[in-house]
């Protein structure tokens, strides 16, 4: 009891110097220097940089196609440079890998093809990339490349797990750049940072 | 002496007595001043610390009652003072369970995606600023974080010749800020999660002098959140609106994970950078990362022991 006595006054006084500490630092106070915070409201979506897995189709002027529909009997050359007519939007750039069929069926376009020359239905793509990227699909399998959302702890809730395609283009896989959300305006002494660059640092 | 006793006491003097009157009322005056001097921080406290608050126990030695009455109390402020409609709860540890972090430094490309949403989560103060999570603009080849740059301002990151480190909480296995504080408000809890009592920390700041991490933050003023960016699930230990003159700190989103769930700055990384979860379960994905991975600690050389892991990747 006199202990936690002790510890009441001892609240006072540091409330008491802390009001003193807190007079150099008043540009809390002061409206005229209060920060707007730019910062996209919607920071909690979820959605990955590629948005929601679909399954392998061609999608044009709100119409929807199975490749098949076109490829029944085109059977194109294995690699074109620049792509043509319905593909011409795609980025390729996928170092080595410069083939069409290195990863597309060669006559069931709606499936990929493994190495023995066997179809990988399209609702499993990370079984293709496992084909060259075989550590990356090792971690991934293990959870720990490509983030996991909900519960780690799984007695409690579901968790979702991310296929290759929802973060990186095939075409192109590089994780592409993207914009920071803004720096941080005061120090974490909670001072405002001078303009010049050279402000203090933390 | 040869004062005649009965004719010339003091109680007859009429001088006497005034004198001793005013010396008294005097005195009296004085205490009294130095009284209200002394109880002026009472009188003057924040709205943040109520009575209640100021007299409760310490955490650890609250019974369920006291500690409900004390949550709904809180409850209360937060509705008069921010005009949000919040619940404050208080998940306890879980039994067999140790939090563990891991981030792969290959994978950060420095978005700071995860700072907003600790910011949100956990109810950090929106001026001015606070941010529990700081990223770091590291140069390439290099571990020196005296060469890092935190306000790193670019149209797009990653920047060349740059990787990103991410420091927040380290949740020590050693925790050097605990030693120092004089009135034990904060600790370690069986899980790993050093917490605050923020109704018992005086705020004298030793904690933040002894972090090697620079991972603790002061409240300088009352917190300022818009009713509508308050997050209104709440936890004593962690995200609740802190008073002014309290020390806070990253808890690993403590409300969350005693649930189950993931922190927040896990579940927004765009890059998947962040690996989360319990140490002691044989299967899980931190453990496989310290099993498979080259993992690393920051100033390892400080002695602290973290549960936060770094790791690079091909």
């Amino acid at each position: 009891m006199h202990i936690r006595a002790c510890a009441n006054w001892s609240v006072a006084l540091a409330i008491s110097t802390c009001h003193l500490a807190c007079a150099p630092a008043p540009e809390a106070a002061n409206p005229s220097t209060l920060v707007v915070r730019v910062v996209e409201n919607n920071v909690f979506d979820t959605t990955p940089v590629r948005g929601e897995f679909h399954p392998l189709n061609y999608k044009k002027a709100g119409f929807t196609y199975r490749c098949t529909e076109c490829h029944f009997s085109i059977q194109p050359p294995p690699r074109q440079n620049p792509l043509q007519s319905e593909h011409a939007n795609i980025v390729f750039d996928h170092g080595l890998n410069i083939n069409c069929l290195n990863c597309h069926h060669p006559t069931n376009r709606d499936a990929y093809v493994d190495h023995e020359g066997n179809e990988i239905p399209p609702s499993q793509p990370a079984r293709l990339c496992s084909k060259c990227h075989g550590p990356t699909y090792r971690d991934w399998e293990a959870g720990i490349h490509g983030r996991q959302n909900g519960y780690w702890d799984t007695s409690k809730g579901a968790r979702t797990k991310l296929f290759c395609v929802q973060c990186h283009d095939p075409h192109s896989p590089k994780f592409k750049p993207m914009k920071p959300l803004p720096a941080p305006q005061r120090t974490r002494f909670s001072a405002l940072l001078p303009d010049h660059p050279e402000g203090p640092r933390p | 002496m040869t004062t005649p006793s009965g004719k010339k006491g003091p109680a007859m003097d009429p001088t006497l007595q005034r004198r001793s009157f005013l010396k008294a009322g005097i005195g009296t005056m004085a205490a009294l001043a130095s009284l209200a001097g002394v109880t002026a921080p009472l009188r003057s406290l924040e709205s943040g610390v109520s009575m209640d608050a100021f007299l409760q126990q310490h955490y650890k030695r609250l019974t369920p009652e006291a500690l409900d009455q004390i949550l709904q109390s809180i409850e209360n402020e937060i509705a008069r003072d921010y005009g949000a409609k919040v619940t404050v709860g208080n998940a306890k540890p879980m039994d067999g369970v140790e939090f563990g972090y891991a981030l792969n430094l290959t994978r950060c490309n420095g978005n700071r995606k995860c700072v907003e949403a600790c910011v949100q989560e956990n109810n950090q103060t929106r001026d001015p600023e606070m941010q529990y999570i700081r990223v770091l603009e590291m140069p390439s080849g290099s571990l020196d974080v005296e060469k890092s740059d935190l306000y790193f301002d670019h149209d797009q990151v990653p920047a060349k010749e740059k990787y990103y480190l991410p420091v927040q909480c380290q949740q020590c296995q050693n925790p050097p800020c605990t030693k120092v504080c004089p009135v034990e408000a904060t600790w370690t809890e069986p899980d790993g999660i050093t917490v605050i009592d923020y109704n018992w920390c005086i705020g004298c700041r030793y904690c933040m002098a002894a972090c090697p991490y620079e991972a603790r933050r002061f409240n300088w003023s009352k917190a300022q959140i818009a009713p509508e960016e308050i997050n209104p699930n709440m936890g004593y230990l962690s995200n609740r609106i802190r008073p002014a003159g309290v020390v806070e700190k990253c808890t690993y989103c403590l409300h969350r994970t005693r649930e189950g769930k993931y922190p927040a700055c896990m579940e927004v990384c765009p890059t998947g950078a962040r690996v989360f979860g319990n140490m002691l379960d044989p299967d899980s994905e931190i453990n496989y990362i310290l099993k498979n991975k080259r993992v690393y600690i920051l100033k390892e050389d400080a002695g602290t022991v973290p549960r936060f892991f770094y790791y690079f990747d091909a």
